[in-house]
């Protein structure tokens, strides 16, 4: 049994499972399966479709995401800041996730609140929040201004440094999340043991707290990752065209391109990555821990 | 104890500074949006409802508003019914690869919304459905659908099937069984499923970006045009009032969860 | 003064060679049962023995592979559960969590679409009869276990079906409780002239409340019976072993004379009892001989005519009864329960050596089953 269909069977107990019958249970399926098939099965297999038959079957697309020394920059800054981003959330996240895991009664339920609000903010309201912070005039700018620390503003908006602090802020709730749900399960007399038998305090967390939340480190990274890779809203309006990452250049291919065949390949190549690392980690994402992260 | 304690005095600093550093972009937005100044600065000066004045009063920004509400209401109804049926079958049915059907659901929320977007552009600009209403529904409903179908089956799982049971013995039909007993007691979580997807289809950018024509666009669309070309706090009051609307539903959507976790225990 | 619902014939059921399968398992593997109008039927044996898929076919919930389910003999068999005009109560109650108690007693007649008036009537009536008056308003949340289980029961008998079903319904119950509610429910069941067809694994709580018991094992009635005949003369060794307390030993058959027979066992005695009429098998073959505790004698003087002797090696003293167990031989060991007032003379103590018997029409010899 996958660790998938073991989180599912905890998921849904035995006595829920078999009360209706399967004739009824696909019955019921029957307008998400028919939605699902529609709009989202049938579209991406076309897409793919028309990356790779343009209208005969040709890699060329393909070749050309690969070949072209500005498209393989692009593929190249996509990943390198994704990977930052994620090593990011993970710092910053986790003091956060253990501050929440080790928070009782109201208080636990606020810091809890505080992460689900940003999640809750459009991406577009949090990403327009950082052009106006990162603006020439923006807040940063006059702080440090006022501070004199600087003499003119610094060119902080549209670089690749924007775009890396604002996909970790946007990102970082799908950090929180994973790591609080494990470190929640950590009981507080297994630190106490510890620290009875003589640990100090760093050691208690090099041996016990952070080894035993190591599922929840993967399964955050690897979340994050999938999201970064994919993303388009942020690095959009942050890092602006200088600083393009693969959803941008799809959305220009197919904005401005006459034919639509090289911005289905490319998108399809990052449907596939996703797919490959889902694949790869899907121990890492389940149902349930994302059910538990959302409610 | 005391040694741990400063270490990790230390680290509730950090913790604190990370969740401050969550938390302030999007509420500095709220000031500038009462600025006097007609160009973007922080901090403001002055105070003025201006910017919202000319929010409420600009024709583009209301209509596209409208449009985000009207498929945003549209796809809260059909996503809570098409999640709730799924929720059922996936709870209380017997089926065969269940493992299979769950990771086809969540994969809206895991697969990049570009793809999804971009995909979905290639059939509907064939169809010639660009801008349409129908379009935007079906499209933000499959992204939607998987949120609604992890929150009513939560609720489900915490509802005694015998109860279902119970209710047909005494001589209810299926349906009515269902309707009198079940839903019910899932009630919050199913509703908590609309306001979700609701605030999913409202808030949608990506595939709003790709489906929006040149007349029919969604508020958030419309957003993200301001933003690039960065003209006046009126987007600040627009940001500010769709936080707000944010806040409020996830206020619903928590104090429904506190009221579902008492309902339907077995007792 | 009787108060309340008046009773009403309750419905002869009959199942009919019935067959159900899980896939590879078969749970009921052709059981029949004949239920009178008006009997407490008891569906007893082990957990997997197939008794609660019986009361679930019965129910409707369960569809049979194979077999007959008539209800005051009119096939019900295709009948979904809604529509049988039965009663159920589930072990764990299944209370509607947000209906208040009089929602829920009230629910098998609003979905009979009965008159507002009525249902109110009733209701109120059948509150009283189970002794919740005044509870009327609360929730199930806010009762107790015992007063949950009276909702339960009032629920399922307010519109007056002729069948009751009862799944282990006190299995929650603390032992003192439990024993009260079987009182009241076999009371209430009287009252009622209703027919109740009633699951548990507990072989006492069978024998107390039943007019007959029906023994399940591996998806098959092994016996039917009232429980004194049950209890003095099972069937088989299953039955024998699993209501009551019982003495068993496997050996071999060694002598048949008319109906009593001997079992030799290990260490070579031969234990005399009387034969089932299942024995077939000739001389020789495995059997099982079963001797109830309270059947077996003790005396303190062996003598010659006591055919077996040993030594006490437990004691246990519980008021109106002494157990003692005798060990005869290397791994045969006897165990007799005596009435604590028949006992004369010296106290018995440990490592007293006493004589056991036992008239051989009060012992059983089975053939021996896989399982046994």
């Amino acid at each position: 049994m996958s660790a998938v269909e073991a989180s599912l069977s905890a998921a849904y107990p035995a006595a829920n499972e078999g009360r209706l019958g399967a004739a009824t249970s696909w019955l019921l399926l029957t307008p998400l399966l028919a939605l699902f098939a529609l709009i989202f099965v049938t579209p991406v297999l076309g897409m793919l479709q028309q990356g790779a038959f343009d209208p005969d079957f040709t890699t060329r697309h393909f070749e050309q995401a690969v070949s072209r020394p500005l498209y393989v920059r692009i593929i190249l800054r996509t990943l390198r800041i994704s990977a930052i981003v994620a090593a990011g959330t993970l710092l910053l996240g986790y003091p956060v996730a253990y501050l929440m895991a080790r928070a009782k009664g109201w208080q636990a339920a606020l810091l809890g609140a505080c992460v689900l609000i940003p999640l809750w903010t459009s991406v577009l309201v949090r990403s327009y929040a950082w052009t106006v912070l990162l603006a020439r005039n923006g807040l940063i700018n006059n702080g440090l201004t006022s501070l004199g620390l600087i003499d003119a503003p610094l060119r902080l908006l549209y670089t690749e440094g924007a775009v890396i602090v604002a996909m970790i802020h946007v990102l970082l709730p799908f950090m929180v999340l994973p790591l609080y749900a494990v470190l929640r399960t950590i009981p507080a007399d297994l630190m106490q043991a510890a620290l009875g038998l003589g640990a100090s305090g760093f050691q208690v967390f090099r041996r016990i707290t952070l080894p035993l939340s190591i599922p929840g480190i993967v399964s955050g990274l690897v979340m994050v990752f999938i999201l970064a890779i994919g993303f388009y809203v942020t690095p959009a309006l942050v890092g602006g065209a200088q600083n393009m990452m693969v959803a941008q250049l799809i959305a220009t291919e197919i904005a401005e391109a006459p034919t639509w065949g090289f911005g289905a390949a490319l998108s399809t190549v990052l449907l596939l990555t996703t797919l490959g690392l889902m694949a790869i980690f899907h121990r890492a994402i389940s149902f349930e821990r994302l059910a538990g992260d959302r409610s | 104890m005391t040694r741990s304690t400063t270490g990790s005095l230390r680290w509730m600093a950090v913790g604190y500074a990370v969740l401050a550093f969550l938390l302030l972009p999007t509420v500095l937005v709220v000031p500038m949006s009462f600025g006097r100044n007609p160009y973007l600065e922080f901090p403001p000066t002055g105070f003025t409802l201006q910017w919202y004045e000319a929010y409420f009063t600009d024709p583009s920004w209301m209509s596209a508003t409208l449009f985000s509400a009207r498929i945003a209401l549209l796809v809260a109804l059909l996503a809570t019914v098409i999640g709730t049926l799924a929720s059922l079958a996936l709870v209380r049915g017997r089926l065969r690869g269940r493992a299979g059907l769950q990771l086809l659901i969540i994969s809206p929320v895991i697969i990049p919304t570009v793809a999804i977007a971009i995909a979905v552009f290639l059939v509907f600009a064939r169809l010639q459905m660009i801008g349409s209403l129908l379009a935007f529904v079906l499209a933000h409903t499959v992204l939607a659908v998987p949120y609604v179908v992890l929150t009513v089956s939560a609720a489900l799982t915490r509802v005694d099937a015998d109860l279902d049971l119970a209710a047909m013995g005494l001589g209810a039909s299926r349906v009515e069984a269902f309707i009198r007993v079940t839903l019910p007691l899932i009630l919050p979580g199913v509703v908590s499923g609309a306001v979700f997807a609701f605030i999913i289809s409202f808030d949608e950018a990506v595939v709003s970006f790709f489906l929006s024509g040149v007349h029919d666009k969604t508020l958030p669309r419309l957003m993200f045009e301001n933003i690039e070309l960065r003209l006046t706090p009126t987007i600040a009051a627009v940001s500010t009032l769709l936080t707000a609307v944010s806040l409020i539903a996830l206020s619903l959507v928590l104090l429904l969860s506190r009221l579902g976790r008492g309902r339907g225990q077995r007792c | 003064m009787t108060k309340g619902i008046p009773p009403r014939t309750g419905a002869r059921v009959r199942v009919e060679r019935l067959i159900k399968r899980f896939g590879s398992l078969t749970a009921v593997a052709g059981a029949s049962l004949d239920v009178a109008s008006g009997e407490f039927l008891a569906l007893l044996g082990p957990s997997g023995c197939g008794k609660t898929t019986m009361l679930m076919s019965i129910a409707g919930f369960e569809h049979p592979d194979a077999g007959d389910i008539l209800l005051d003999e009119r096939s019900v068999v295709a009948l979904p559960a809604s529509r049988r005009n039965i009663g159920m109560v589930f072990q764990r109650y299944a209370l509607f969590p947000h209906m208040t108690v009089a929602g829920n007693i009230a629910f098998p007649l609003v979905m009979r679409r009965l008159p507002k008036a009525e249902i109110r009537a009733r209701v109120t009536e059948v509150i009283d009869v189970v002794r919740l008056s005044g509870l009327g308003e609360r929730l199930p949340s806010q009762l107790s276990g015992g007063q949950q289980q009276r909702v339960a029961f009032a629920r399922s008998v307010v519109h007056r079906p002729p069948l009751l079903l009862m799944d282990e319904p006190l299995a929650a119950l603390d032992k003192k409780l439990r024993e009260e509610m079987q009182v009241e429910l076999k009371g209430l069941q009287r009252l009622l002239g209703i027919t109740v067809v009633f699951v548990t694994h507990d072989q006492q709580e069978a024998l107390a409340m039943a007019d007959r018991v029906a023994v399940m094992n591996a998806g098959r009635i092994e016996q039917v019976g009232s429980p004194r005949e049950l209890y003095e003369e099972p069937a088989s060794a299953f039955v024998a072993n699993f209501v009551g307390e019982s003495n068993r030993f496997q050996g071999r058959l060694v002598e048949t004379a008319g109906s009593i027979g001997a079992v030799a066992v290990e260490g070579g005695r031969a234990l005399r009892g009387r034969a089932a009429e299942t024995i077939t098998e000739p001389v020789n073959s495995p059997a099982i001989f079963m001797v109830r505790p309270e059947m077996v004698s003790v005396s303190t003087q062996p003598d010659s005519e006591a055919p077996l002797a040993g030594v006490i090696t437990n004691l246990t003293y519980a008021g109106s009864t002494l157990s003692c167990s005798v060990a005869i031989s290397d791994g045969l060991s006897i165990v007799a329960r005596v009435a604590t007032e028949r006992l004369g003379g010296p106290a018995l103590k440990l490592g007293d050596r006493v004589g056991v018997a036992w008239r051989p029409e009060d012992a059983r010899i089975y053939p021996s089953e896989a399982s046994g």
